[in-house]
């Protein structure tokens, strides 16, 4: 089961995984709002915290897709036996890296024996030329005798704390205490009801819907995953007895027009039915 | 990734999907890739199927999969660390790394602390720890906790998603007190301007709305007793306790700052020596009835003079302490007083912002000053050059000013009137003098360096048969509005009569302006209204980020942001104007609408229709 995170009233996903399946196996999409672990400071592509739209988060639970967490309780001092977790898995992350990083070393060296090995003899035969300098007599096959070095004995030196790598978590990791009751109590009012409405039924129909803030409607419309289409259609939910002036009509039908979309104007009518029209832009003659 | 085993009941973790990394996966994180996935190509038209389609598509999955997994794995050594404090809900910083230092966080009784979206942002980016009771928050406690009564969650997305950009974002701070001269002739360098003070900010933050406005309107209430006081010595005492109160509610002191602030008007004053709004002349301090007057007084007139009286100047700092202050050249006063003193007659603005001026004003009081009551006006002269003198002499100056033997020759000293008012003299025929009356024709209805007087007909000589002054304004008024002997006077006859006269027509300028009956108006010209209901503030004050960017004296900025949701109601007129008015001092106002994680900018701009004006 799912479990989306109810922080300050509203819907987020912490985890990768339930992310990925949302999309993929459940046509919802939400938008991603947090840094990108590999390159945080950037804006085009971001990562977790997903953070769903109510309608979303709402059809989730009532497909009994995901349950609904109140998160929004500030965090409490952590007892001593976490702590002392804590220190300890922190302990065993580091004693476990020390021992990665020993057998890395080794590897190098290894690798490189042969330049050690040469490094080695020079260093020698500097110091052998000074005592001869000095005055001793030394035979020339000294210089060449060749170095024993074991290569399991060569130094290694022990990386400091601080060289250790440590994970910043994203999801909450420690065990929840009881969840208290999440008031949830989305949709209230009568445009909330009707957007949540539309977002169903359009969702049932098998698109993808995504926020349309930008496009001037409360959702855009896509065929398939916003990642390999283009929306279709931008969603405006009215109530059924509004009264629209031309101008508004032309507005929406001119941006439509622009962007190479439909505006789709949704309500419920008397009968409690969901109607759609659409509006397209054509000339006459 | 490492799945994990079941948790047993003993431990506190709740391991789920690989959350907890083992050794092995840390290490290899150094090496991970750092190039984003490629998002860009053209997209299909619709799915249909096929093959190639679905296989795209999952490798888009799968790659995002992938990127979305990656934990923030980081060097210990390469990470700060702070602690958080939820009484104060700050965190105070233990360890700094990395650059973060120059643009975030500031220092209070010693200590660093962060602010919490501060703190947030940089345990986003992977820059920091934020510990609490020993262990490290994770990113999801941490937004529950940091944002609980700080900034909601479409602010701090705002706030995520210009710093992921480069740009330095503070909360909004208030309009500074500096002036824009001030910051031409550099003087804001020296000015303790703590408006920008992040204390300042928190402390107002923290305290709900309501005790800021009562603070507002104590200040008022107190502004008030000032300018029309109710003189008694006592009065005074309680108004600078009153001071402290409300100077103490405005800033956050600290006591090196204390020392800074004299009082705030001039209570005690003298009752024709006022010189400036910071300091308190004590010489007589009897005369308290003339507080009314002379708080009045200074209202309405330019700054008195300080008399070269023996009466000391004494300040009163925060404490009470008087602080005395011998003046120089028998008081002075600072360069940027004066620029001031204009600002602060303006008795329709904000009391708080004088107030807060004049309290920035006693700030200055180390630098340097320049002396103007040295001037004694009954014995300086002007010269008078109205008309009906053809010459006029000016007395020549002392020879102490003058470098030495150097004699000035009367030809510097004589002006000739008519020369400088016709642009040329009528006697003289030479040839040099017609080619300065051609030149000075042509340029007549443009800005000429000549003498010109509002009462210069030009040419036409006005022949009156007036007995008294009065006589002669109604001819002069009848005569402009005559236009009898011309053809057009037909068109006065009439009910309807022309917006403009023939004699209006000195240029396109002024025929244009004549002609626009409905005035523009600039969204930043407008006064703020007094009280607006709308419920939106400014958030954030935006700069550019610059090599010489300094956190404690950052300036003006560069953008301010107001942060709206997406079922917000459109804002009317009226609270664009408010909005944009509330700081008028040409730093443009964005909207940022959140829908749901998604952020947007929009502006209202001023835009002036450009003017279509020709010579002549």
């Amino acid at each position: 089961m799912i479990r989306i995170s109810v922080i300050h009233d509203k819907p987020f996903i912490w985890n990768a995984e339930d992310a990925s399946a949302l999309r993929e196996d459940h046509r919802i999409v939400g938008t991603l709002v947090g840094c990108l672990a590999r390159a945080p400071r950037q804006n085009t592509q971001l990562g977790l915290p997903l953070q769903l739209l109510p309608e979303e988060a709402t059809l989730l639970v009532e497909k009994g897709i995901a349950m609904l967490v109140n998160d929004s309780k500030p965090v409490q001092l952590p007892s001593n036996q976490r702590v002392m977790e804590f220190q300890e898995m922190r302990k065993q992350s580091f004693s476990e890296q020390k021992e990665l990083y020993r057998k890395e070393k080794q590897e190098v060296v290894k690798q490189r024996f042969e330049e050690i090995k040469k490094g080695k003899m020079s260093k020698r035969r500097k110091l052998l030329e000074k005592r001869r300098v000095e005055g001793e007599d030394i035979a020339d096959c000294e210089f060449e005798k060749d170095i024993e070095i074991n290569v399991d004995d060569i130094e290694i030196s022990e990386p400091t704390e601080d060289a250790f790598m440590v994970q910043i978590f994203t999801e909450n990791p420690w065990k929840r205490e009881d969840d208290l009751e999440v008031g949830w109590n989305f949709p209230s009012t009568d445009q909330e009801t009707l957007r949540y409405r539309v977002f169903k039924d359009l969702w049932e129909k098998g698109h993808f819907l995504t926020t349309g803030g930008k496009f001037g409607g409360d959702f855009l419309v896509y065929p398939g995953d916003p990642y390999r289409y283009h929306s279709f259609y931008i969603a405006v939910c009215i109530p059924y007895h509004k009264k629209m002036c031309a101008l508004d009509i032309v507005a929406m039908g001119r941006l439509g027009s622009n962007v190479k979309k439909t505006v789709l104007l949704c309500s419920v009518n008397e009968k409690d039915e969901l109607t759609y029209t659409s509006l397209r832009w054509t000339g006459i003659g | 990734m490492a799945e994990e085993p079941e948790t047993s009941n003993n431990t506190e973790y709740f391991k789920c999907h690989g959350d907890f990394l083992s050794a092995t996966d840390l290490i290899t994180a150094r090496q991970r890739d750092k190039e984003l996935p490629q998002r860009g190509g053209f997209k299909d038209y619709a799915p249909d199927g096929s093959w190639l389609q679905g296989k795209r598509l999952q490798k888009l999955y799968d790659d995002r999969r992938t990127v979305l997994r990656e934990e923030k794995i980081e060097k210990l050594g390469s990470l700060g660390r702070g602690e958080w404090r939820p009484e104060l809900r700050l965190v105070q910083l233990e360890k700094t790394v990395g650059k973060f230092w120059s643009t975030m966080g500031f220092v209070e009784d010693g200590i660093p602390y962060l602010l919490p979206e501060e703190a947030l942002f940089l345990m986003e980016t992977g820059t920091i720890e934020v510990y609490y009771g020993g262990i490290p928050l994770s990113i999801q406690q941490a937004f529950v906790t940091l944002l609980q009564c700080s900034l909601t969650v479409e602010e701090y997305q705002v706030y995520a998603h210009l710093s992921r950009l480069g740009y330095h974002v503070f909360r909004h701070s208030g309009k500074s007190n500096i002036t824009a001269y001030e910051r031409k002739i550099r003087l804001d360098q020296h000015i303790k301007d703590n408006s920008y003070s992040r204390k300042r900010l928190l402390k107002k933050d923290e305290s709900d709305d309501v005790k800021g406005e009562a603070t507002a309107d104590v200040v008022l209430q107190r502004t008030k007793r000032w300018r029309y006081g109710d003189g008694s010595s006592d009065e005074d005492e309680e108004e600078q306790d009153g001071n402290d109160g409300i100077l103490e509610a405005q800033r956050t002191l600290s006591d090196d700052e204390k020392s800074y602030f004299g009082a705030t008007d001039c209570i005690n004053s003298n009752d024709k020596s006022v010189c400036s709004e910071q300091v308190i002349v004590d010489g007589d301090s009897g005369n308290d009835a003339k507080n009314e007057g002379s708080s009045v007084i200074e209202e309405q007139l330019p700054p008195k003079l300080l008399t070269p009286s023996d009466s000391t100047v004494t300040k009163k700092t925060i404490l009470g302490h008087n602080v005395e202050m011998v003046p120089q050249n028998s008081g002075s006063v600072e360069l940027a007083d004066s620029v001031r003193i204009g600002r602060n007659r303006n008795i329709s603005s904000d009391h708080n912002k004088s107030e807060i001026d004049m309290a920035t004003d006693s700030s200055k009081e180390q630098k340097p000053h320049i002396p103007y009551s040295d001037w004694d006006f009954k014995n300086i002269s002007f010269p008078d050059i109205s008309t009906g003198m053809k010459v006029l002499q000016i007395t020549t100056a002392d020879t102490k000013y003058l470098p030495p033997n150097l004699e000035p020759s009367s030809e510097t000293y004589t002006f000739n009137l008519e020369t400088m008012a016709h642009g040329a003299s009528s006697d003289k025929k030479s040839r040099w003098s017609s080619m300065y009356r051609r030149k000075v024709k042509e340029e007549d209805f443009t800005s000429s360096d000549l003498l010109e007087f509002s009462l210069w007909q030009g040419k036409k000589k006005i022949k009156t048969n007036a007995k008294n002054w009065g006589e002669y304004k109604a001819e002069i008024v009848n005569q402009k509005e005559d236009v009898s002997d011309s053809p057009g006077a037909v068109l006065w006859k009439g009910d309807v009569k022309p917006l403009v006269k023939p004699q209006d027509a000195v240029s396109t300028r002024n025929l244009l302006k004549k002609l626009q009956i409905i005035q523009n108006v600039h969204l930043s010209d407008k006064k703020s209204l007094p009280k607006s209901d709308c419920g939106l503030k400014i958030s954030f004050d935006v700069y550019l980020p610059k090599t010489k960017f300094k956190k404690s004296h950052p300036g003006v900025p560069n953008h301010r942001i107001c942060v709206m949701t997406y079922a917000d109601p459109v804002p009317e007129l009226s609270v664009i104007t408010h909005m944009a008015s509330q700081c008028n001092d040409g730093v443009p106002l964005h909207w940022a609408v959140v829908d749901s994680g998604d952020v947007a900018f929009y502006s209202y701009n001023d835009v002036s229709l450009p003017d279509d004006i020709t010579m002549g």
